[in-house]
Order: C-alpha cells, then structure tokens, then sequence
C-alpha cells in the first residue's frame, strides 16, 4: 500500500504521485488497473480528499492514468515511453535518496563522495567474485 | 466563499478580535492555531453564529433567507446540549430541528456506545463522537471543530478522522480546526492560519509554507534573511528562516534543510512567546 510521511518536507499530493507514477512505470499496476478511489485512498492514508485529487490531476496530466466519468481513474494503456520511464524512475528513487539524507543534515558534498565510494566498494566487490 | 468582513468582538469590556478580516473558499481545510487568548475559538463562534460581532459582517454565500447555522456543523470547546437526552433520541430531536433525515449515529455505533443510555451518563470522549454522529449528518456546507478532540482517545479520534474525510469527499464542505495537534491533522490542512496579538500573522497553504521555510544551520546569518526561531542544538546554531529566498541556497552555510509542518509551526509558537 501507499505511504505518506507526515515528517516529510515533500508535498503530500507529490509523495503519492511519486508513488503511484513508479508503480505504473516499474509494472506493479497493470494497464487498464482501476486505481482506488479518492474517498478510500484518502480515508486508509487520513489524508485530505483535494490531495488525492491532486496527485490523480497531475498524473492525468501527465499521461499516466485517465480518468472514466463516473468509474474513476485508471492506468493509461499503451504507454510507450520507455526511455523517459527510466529517466523517471531514475529521479523518483534519487530525489527520495538525496531529500532523506538532506533532512538528516548531509551536505551535498558528504552525499556524492559517500555515494562513489559505496559504487566503488560494489564494483570491486563483483570484481573479486 | 465565506467572508468575514472587519470583525470586532469583545466579553464585555474585553477586546478579542479587532477589525479581523478572513476568506475561506469553498472545500477548503483550513488549521487556525497561535497562542491563547488571540481570539481563535471566538471566531469559530462567530463563523458558527453562536456570537453575534459587535461590527464587521459575515457572509456565507448561502442563497438569500438560508440559516447558515443549518448549514453549519459546530463541533465546540464545551459540550453540553441534550445532555438529558439519550443519542437515539438526542438523532430525532436534531433531525427535526434541522430538517433532515435523523442521524444513524453510526459513528457512535462503530465505538460501541450506548444509544440508549443518557447521554449526561456518557464519557467525555463518548460525547464528542455522538455530538460528531448527529452534526455530520446535516450535510454540512462548513464544518468547525474545536479542541474538544483532544478529549477523544486516539483509536476514537481516528474513527473520527475516518468519517470527517467521508464527508469532506462527499460534500466538499470547508473545514476549519482550531488548537489540534499537528501531527493529527498535518495530512489532512491544507491551509494554515496563525493569528498573533496584532492579528493574522501567517496565513499560507501548506505546501507553499513548506516551500518557503527552511532550518539552516550556520554560526552567523546575515540580517537579510529573516529568521524566525534560533535553536541551539548541541552547541551549532539553527536558524530557522521564513521565508527563505531562493538566492540564499547559494550562500555559504553548514547546512540548509527543509522542515515539516510540525516544525514549522513550533518554530512559529517558540520564536515569538518562548515555548520550546
């Protein structure tokens, strides 16, 4: 299921588009797959109702999902963006990355270094195998 | 929309509100905090016509000759109507007064009270909740609650939470809240209004103030940058800047990073009255 972090400083609305844009992007919802209603996605996350209705506006936007009048919101199908989807998994998972270690008071600086280091202690790793 | 137009109130010969000016959109949740004694409750008690303003107007948008106080659900600080009443009865009583189908007090049900016991006999939290039971069901346009929800345990007050977002959907009615905790209602304001001595002081939507506030830590910051709160956290000095100008993510500090609603709005509280 989807979660919210109160203690984010992202936008709720954000949060969840992010969430539901990387399960349409990675597989996890299907082509055509309802997505829950704005009452029971709301009323399960104790969020507003206009945040939910948010994030499914700019998902729409986005071409991503499409909205049914009267059935709801849907997973658009024959999406065929699959370079862009990489990109934007890319930068979901970064952003998340990057924002988390950020609120703990890592500078950028700690982040890069930390990252190429960890990249290079895998790297060598898969070598020795 | 709702205006309130230059409103002044006073208990007698103490002044509350002074030329106090507000618009509230159609489904929109908006939090109203700031210290005691600011005039917070008042308002909610003028916007629900408890209270008549000694000057200024209200209007509430409503066709001509509509009772906004039936359009109107009131949840306040103190709770005392039909106390000598059970709930089920308590549901008929109301439905006739407000011309609507009586309540199925399914809120009460769903955390097992009694109908049929007095409602003077029930707990306080208990009374919250057949209180909420018979006021969401009158298809609220706005909908006012005041702190009493502190008063409800939190397995309770989430049953609450559950249905007041049943009806938000449903109606799209304008919600405002007065003097909850942060953390209950963060997810659910999507606007926050916090009124000081001198009147409104913030009055942002909640991603926006997101946005605009940051904590940054450095030992000196240049009196450009308004800060609102200084906090020293292990002997590093955070400030905390509202609002924070684009420019200053490039200047030469430790660290800068964003806060969350609660943050903020402690920052706000301790920065000017002290309270940590």
């Amino acid at each position: 299921m989807y979660s919210i972090d109160s203690r984010s400083a992202i936008p709720v609305y954000e949060q969840l588009k992010r969430q539901i844009r990387l399960r349409i992007v990675s597989g996890m919802l299907n082509e055509d797959e309802k997505l829950p209603s704005i009452r029971e996605l709301a009323s399960t996350l104790r969020i507003n109702p206009n945040t939910v209705a948010k994030a499914y506006n700019h998902l729409e936007t986005d071409e991503f999902v499409i909205s049914r009048k009267g059935l709801g919101y849907y997973v658009i199908a024959g999406r065929k963006n699959l370079q862009s989807d990489r990109e934007i998994i890319f930068t979901d998972l970064t952003d998340e990355f990057i924002s988390r270690l950020t609120e703990l008071g890592f500078a950028s600086e700690e982040i890069v270094k930390g990252l190429s280091d960890r990249l290079r202690g895998e790297i060598e790793y898969d070598q020795i195998k | 929309m709702i205006r309130l137009s230059n409103l002044s109130f006073a208990y007698g010969s103490k002044k509350v509100l002074e030329d106090f000016s507000l618009e509230l959109s159609a489904g929109e949740t908006v939090m109203i905090t700031g210290p005691n004694g600011v005039g917070k409750s008042t308002i909610l008690r003028l916007l629900a016509g408890v209270l008549k303003p000694v000057s200024g107007e209200i209007d509430h948008g409503l066709p001509e000759g509509t009772d906004p106080r039936l359009k109107t659900a009131f949840l306040p600080d103190s709770l005392s109507i039909y106390r000598s009443m059970t709930p089920a009865q308590a549901a008929e009583f109301h439905a006739g007064f407000y011309i609507t189908e009586p309540s199925d007090l399914e809120l009460a049900l769903k955390a097992g009270i009694d109908i049929n016991s007095k409602i003077s006999d029930l707990s306080v939290g208990q009374r919250v909740l057949v209180h909420l039971s018979l006021i969401l069901s009158t298809d609220p346009e706005l909908i006012l609650i005041d702190e009493v929800l502190h008063s409800v345990d939190p397995y309770l007050r989430d049953i609450v939470f559950r249905q007041l977002i049943a009806v938000m959907e449903k109606r799209n009615p304008i919600v405002v809240m007065v003097n909850l905790n942060f953390h209950d209602i963060a997810n659910l304001v999507d606007r926050v209004i916090f009124i000081g001595r001198d009147g409104i002081r913030l009055d942002e939507s909640v991603d926006d103030l997101k946005a605009k506030t940051r904590r940054v830590i450095a030992e000196e910051i240049s009196p450009e940058h308004p800060v609102l709160f200084i906090e020293n956290v292990m002997g590093k000095m955070h400030h905390i800047v509202y609002p924070f100008d684009e420019q200053a993510e490039n200047a030469n500090f430790e660290s800068i990073q964003k806060m969350d609603l609660t943050e903020i709005m402690t920052a706000f509280m301790g920065g000017e009255y002290g309270v940590s």
